[in-house]
């Protein structure tokens, strides 16, 4: 195991440096940070200066090599619109995130997985048929659009909660709920499919031969066997709300977490900022994929995480 | 007049199951008992309805078939009466399958798969079942059982596995086992093993069994009484040694005659020519009649399973023991003197 | 800088989010959702139910029940720093902490701010200025001419790189006369000194020199800062001592709520209690609305009077104004809330502006004749804008274009990334066919706007050199108002004579407000905290 994560840890880092290297060109293709910063009508002179001032104006391959021999010793360099450093803003607004984040996969994955057990129990009835299209709908609106129909509906017109910000549990209610929508419909979809898969599987059939009791087959037999292609959607669901649901979320929320200084950043052409924010990301991306393969291991004995055993 | 109560009684039984094209009849008036401590074979090829019987004898006759006649009764109670099927299967019948390593569930160790039945039935504490299933580890002959139980199924060769397989069946103590195709999957040298292993359990502990397969020579030690299955019915039964020696049907004559063995000089092996009757258009009269080198006029009318002898019976119009060796009949076939 | 313990610090934190989502994954976490303890900031009282006057929200003593209010801007400052970033969102925060010299009332006009008067130009490099007496930052440090000098030399000073310095561009020093009087020294004349002085906020010499100055920032107005939660909200107080009296409104949160329609919804929901940049489609929503007096931006297309370039010919330019029906477009896109640009791009209420000039009435079959006479119809060109920038800026180039098309010029418009734009704009070789701009002016002054748009060596004109230049360059230093206001009123004669531009519009600010709230809007767009008052 020690090995294994060793392994794995390496190819981390590697994955880390290329996300790093493909953000930084990119965020020097799309846009010249100093034309934001400066009013329309700054002269040519000054928009040298702050260039000049901001490190930019050095060959790309220079600030290249700069940047990957500070971002290991992790100084990703002040922000361009907050002139602090960029790690540190990041940091600061990356619990809120891991609230929203696990309070909406959390509930998206339990929500998902006994909408799919109960669906698959009775295939073609009305309860899976309603599943079926919750889930296709969870997945097919946008976001953005249910994020302000909510607030539109519970905050305006129900007044069940406030419209954004945070605080106490009820600001968190709205924005989880949105962020779990899609995370509800595909786990729910996958999870269906997966136990009727494993309810027809032959050690299912023999085990009700046997006398084990229907509970313990459908929550034991087979939840288990199904967990495996839900674990994998699920790890995948926890990338995606990370990485994009919460910047949607955030947004409309304005809940202060990464995403939503993701946003702030992207507007203002600050890459210092986006840099950063990218880092901690590809982090907790590689971090979860790395749990995830754990996780398998646990759950299917078959796995073998070393080759050599 | 007390009979002795049957422990498993099949009578009349007919089942069904929609298919494209009709409605397959897989088992049409079937009867058969199982007594305590009685051994009874079910002998048919693919698609005579054995597994169809399997299912029944546990209540696990379930959509899309259905049970359209006749009743089983397992100590006198219906198994159509799924309360009670669910009460009997694990502490009084249980199964062993085909295929031991599709039988079990991969992810869970042999342990928690035979803890979990004797917890439920048996009201044991998680320890002292565990004690029990090292116990039946060491009975189907699997050494070390206190390290196995914490295995899990692929960890386990072929043979290996099949013997867990009947130590999980036996976790409740039933008191009949159900082999369907016990040792169809399993290579002949563990197949005797594991035969062998079932008849010594069958003495220690008193079980019946219900032993199914297509393969005679497997029921020609294991099995009390033999019941020879084709299409649907029962067109034959008796002992082993009748069956073999003496068959009146022309089926199982068949059946032997397309049977290899060791033991006599390489004849060639006579197939069975035709093809089994499509169960979705049954037609009156002896479904082998198609087949069969004896029919005549009178097979257009479905024979019934007469009596012959105590425990022998036959459906058929001209049993062989009837040809008095005119005919291409049975005699000498066998090589025995 | 250290690079010892901000990096272990870092370590330690990215340790934490592995830890974070190892524990995250494992289960639920508690639903609050900062870890860091806000000192000062209190449950969400204010944002959550609606509320007429709230509890105190400050960890002072225990004082009687306030009046508070929440006011929702859409975007957040980089810093509170009053001398480091040139962001409106500061500005309009900050303008309740600091105080300036000189300021500008409700109407827009300049006042003394703590200066005694509007300052005295001592001569051609030198402005005085008399500070009143008795003024002290929150802090206690005295606000005299010390604290102005070292202002002064803070924003100029070329290390503390401050965008700024560009609209103190003339300023090069202070030095102190006595106590309380004080000598700005600019590299030569340099009428606007008493105006630029409205954009020198006034700090306190110890207080400014902390490196966290720009988080916790200490002025001399009439709120204290209190908190800011980045990313948040901004927290201020009003300070009791103040003298100009007490204020209606003791405690203001600023909420930072980039979203639009969540912002929108917030003051629906009675949580916000004003906001700025209402759309003009929502007025009907709110419970009240207030417009700005004047126009803060002026919605133009700068078209290319150059030689060799296809709108050379001033009857064509001409043409281009005569086809635009600008009120149909302030009516319908702004429902009524724009101002015409007269002919020119400045204000009534800014210094220059020429009041003889009226814009080109709609007319377009005049406008068919001249690009007739001038063989131009069936035209085409290339017409830049933007969008997202400022409000309905790409519905408002796409009404211009539909506008041209209806006379048979054809205008291809192109929208590039903002920097992209940028580059365009300012291209002194290759000048843009025509191009949008949205213009502003915080000085409300003919200098900035005239310097950049009519002078032919301007950033952003498209014009060969004439007299204008001279006339622009003569009124930059030129001290004698009356002179002045003749150059630029000659200035803006020739713009319009020459059709240089097409003026549109000058788009006033827009702010939303629940029923409690008592005000007005300023005309330069700043939200006075001072002014504002609550009915229960």
């Amino acid at each position: 195991m020690g090995r294994y994560l060793l392994k794995r840890l390496s190819q981390a880092v590697l994955v880390v440096i290329s996300v790093m290297v493909v953000v930084f060109v990119v965020t020097r293709l799309i846009g010249d940070p100093v034309a934001v910063m400066l009013p329309l009508e700054a002269t040519e002179e000054n928009r040298a200066i702050l260039e000049a001032q901001l490190g930019l104006d050095r060959p790309i391959l220079v600030q290249l090599g700069h940047y990957i021999v500070d971002a290991v010793q992790l100084d990703l360099g002040d922000s361009l619109w907050q002139r602090r450093p960029a790690i540190d803003i990041v940091l600061e607004r990356l619990p809120p995130t891991i609230v929203l984040v696990v309070a909406g996969f959390v509930l998206g994955v339990l929500l998902g997985v006994v909408i799919g057990v109960v669906s698959s129990l009775r295939p073609g009835g009305w309860v899976d048929r309603a599943a079926v299209t919750l889930g296709l709908l969870g997945v097919s609106l946008p976001q953005f659009w249910i994020g302000l129909m909510f607030i539109v509906f519970f905050s305006v017109g129900l007044g069940w909660f406030p419209t954004s910000g945070s605080g106490g549990i009820e600001f968190l209610v709205l924005p989880a709920v949105v962020l779990a929508l899609p995370i509800v419909g595909r786990i729910a979809l996958v999870t269906r499919s997966s136990m009727i898969d494993e309810m027809n599987a032959q050690h299912v059939k023999d085990a009700v031969a046997r006398g084990v009791s229907r509970t313990r087959i459908v929550l034991v037999h087979a939840l288990k066997g199904a967990g495996i292609a839900t674990l994998t959607i699920a790890g995948w669901e926890l990338i995606g709300a990370l990485a994009g649901g919460a910047v949607v979320v955030e947004t409309v929320y304005a809940w202060p977490g990464i995403g939503f200084t993701a946003m702030q950043a992207i507007e203002r052409h600050d890459i210092i900022l986006v840099q950063a924010v990218v880092f901690v990301v590809a982090i907790m991306v590689v971090t979860i994929n790395i749990i995830v393969d754990i996780t398998y291991a646990m759950l299917d004995p078959r796995v073998k995480l070393d080759r050599a055993r | 007049m007390s009979r002795r109560e049957h422990l498993l009684e099949v009578r009349n039984l007919e089942v069904v199951y929609p298919a494209r094209g009709g409605t397959v009849q897989a088992v049409r008036d079937v009867s058969f008992t199982v007594d305590e401590g009685e051994s009874t074979g079910i002998v048919g090829e693919s698609g005579s309805g054995k597994s169809t019987i399997a299912r029944a004898a546990l209540g696990l006759v379930e959509l899309p078939g259905r049970i359209v006649g006749g009743e089983v009764l397992w100590r006198g109670r219906s198994l159509r009466n799924k309360k009670y099927a669910r009460q009997v299967r694990g502490p009084e019948i249980s199964v062993v399958s085909q295929d031991p390593m599709a039988s079990m569930s991969p992810i869970l160790t042999i342990g928690t798969q035979m803890t979990e039945v004797m917890v439920r039935h048996l009201d044991l504490g998680k320890k002292e079942a565990v004690v029990r299933a090292g116990d039946l580890l060491e009975k189907v002959g699997i050494p070390d059982p206190g390290r196995r139980l914490g295995q899990y199924p692929f960890e386990f060769s072929g043979g290996m596995q099949q013997r867990v397989v009947i130590a999980i069946a036996l976790s409740c103590d039933p008191k009949m086992l159900i082999a369907d195709e016990p040792t169809t999957a399993l290579d002949v040298t563990t197949q005797a093993q594991i035969l062998d292993l079932i008849s010594s359990l069958r003495r220690d502990l008193g079980l019946s069994l219900l032993l199914i397969t297509h393969d005679l020579g497997v029921v020609a030690g294991a099995c009390d009484l033999l019941n020879v299955l084709y299409a649907g019915e029962i067109v034959e039964s008796g002992t082993a040694d009748e069956l073999f020696y003496r068959p009146h049907h022309p089926y199982t004559a068949a059946l032997l005659g397309s049977t290899p063995r060791l033991d006599v000089k390489a004849e060639r092996l006579t197939a069975i020519e035709g093809q089994p009757p499509d169960l979705r258009q049954v037609v009156a009269g002896c479904s082998f009649a198609p087949r069969c080198p004896y029919a005549t006029g009178r097979c257009e009318s479905s024979p019934t399973l007469g009596t012959s002898s105590a425990g022998r019976a036959c459906a058929c119009w001209h049993p062989l023991d009837s040809h008095q060796g005119n005919l291409t009949g049975s005699e000498g076939r066998l090589g025995h003197a | 800088m250290n690079r010892f313990k901000p990096q272990s610090r870092r370590w330690l934190g990215l340790v934490a989010v592995l830890a974070l989502v190892l524990a995250a994954c494992g289960g639920d976490d508690d639903a609050t959702p900062t870890t860091e303890a806000p000192a000062t900031t209190q449950a969400p009282t204010t944002t959550a139910a609606p509320t007429t006057t709230a509890a105190p929200t400050t960890t002072a003593a225990p004082e009687p029940a306030g009046v508070s209010i929440v006011v929702g801007l859409g975007t957040e400052p980089g810093s509170l720093d009053p001398q480091a970033v040139d962001q409106f969102a500061m500005f309009t925060i900050n303008d309740n902490v600091f105080d300036k010299l000189v300021t500008r009332n409700a109407g827009g006009d300049l006042v003394p701010g703590v200066a005694t008067d509007l300052g005295t130009p001592v001569d051609d490099t030198t402005w005085q200025f008399t500070v009143q007496e008795g003024i002290s930052f929150h802090n206690g440090e005295p606000l005299n001419a010390d604290a102005v000098v070292h202002s002064v030399l803070r924003i100029i000073d070329p290390d503390y790189q401050t965008p700024l310095k560009d609209n103190l561009g003339t300023v090069v020093g202070a030095e102190k006369v006595d106590d309380y009087t004080v000598n700005i020294l600019t590299s030569g004349p340099d009428p606007l000194i008493p105006t630029r002085m409205t954009l020198l906020y006034l700090v306190p010499p110890e207080a400014s020199q902390n490196a966290d100055f720009g988080e916790n920032p200490v002025g001399s107005g009439p709120y204290r800062f209190v908190s800011w939660d980045r990313g948040i909200a901004v927290e201020l107080e009003a300070d009791p001592n103040y003298r100009g009296g007490a204020a209606a409104v003791t405690n203001a949160r600023f909420t930072f709520i980039e979203e639009y329609g969540t912002r929108l919804a917030g003051v629906l929901n009675d949580e916000i209690d004003l906001m700025a940049d209402l759309l003009p489609e929502d007025n009907a929503r709110v419970d009240q609305s207030w417009t700005t007096p004047t126009g803060l931006k002026q919605f133009i297309v700068s078209l290319n009077a150059r030689a060799g370039s296809p709108v050379e010919d001033v009857r064509v330019r001409q043409a281009l104004n005569y086809a635009v029906d600008k009120e149909a477009i302030a009516e319908g896109l702004f429902s009524g809330t724009g101002e015409i640009l007269q002919g020119q791009m400045l204000n009534p209420n800014w210094f220059g502006f020429n009041t003889d000039l009226d814009p080109y009435p709609y007319d377009p079959d005049r406008a068919r004749a001249l690009l007739e006479e001038a063989g131009a119809t069936g035209l085409e060109i290339q017409l830049v804008s933007l969008v997202g920038n400022s409000l309905l800026d790409r519905e408002t180039t796409e009404a211009v274009a539909a506008y041209w098309a209806e006379v048979g010029v054809n205008a291809e418009i192109f929208i590039p990334e903002f920097s992209e734009y940028i580059d365009r704009l300012i291209d002194r070789e290759n000048r843009p066919d025509a191009i949008f701009v949205p213009h502003d002016n915080i000085l409300f002054d003919g200098d900035r706007t005239l310097s950049a748009y009519y002078h032919s060596q301007g950033c952003c004109g498209s014009m060969d050199p004439s007299e204008a230049d001279d006339w622009i360059d003569a009124g930059r230093t030129e001290i004698d108002q009356a002179e002045r206001l003749r150059l630029y009123q000659a200035v803006g004669q020739q713009g319009h004579d020459e059709a240089w531009y097409v003026w549109l519009i000058s788009i006033p600010n827009v702010f939303a407000g629940t029923d409690r709230i008592e005000w007005s809007a300023r005309a330069d767009g700043l939200i006075h905290l001072v002014d504002i008052g609550v009915s229960s």
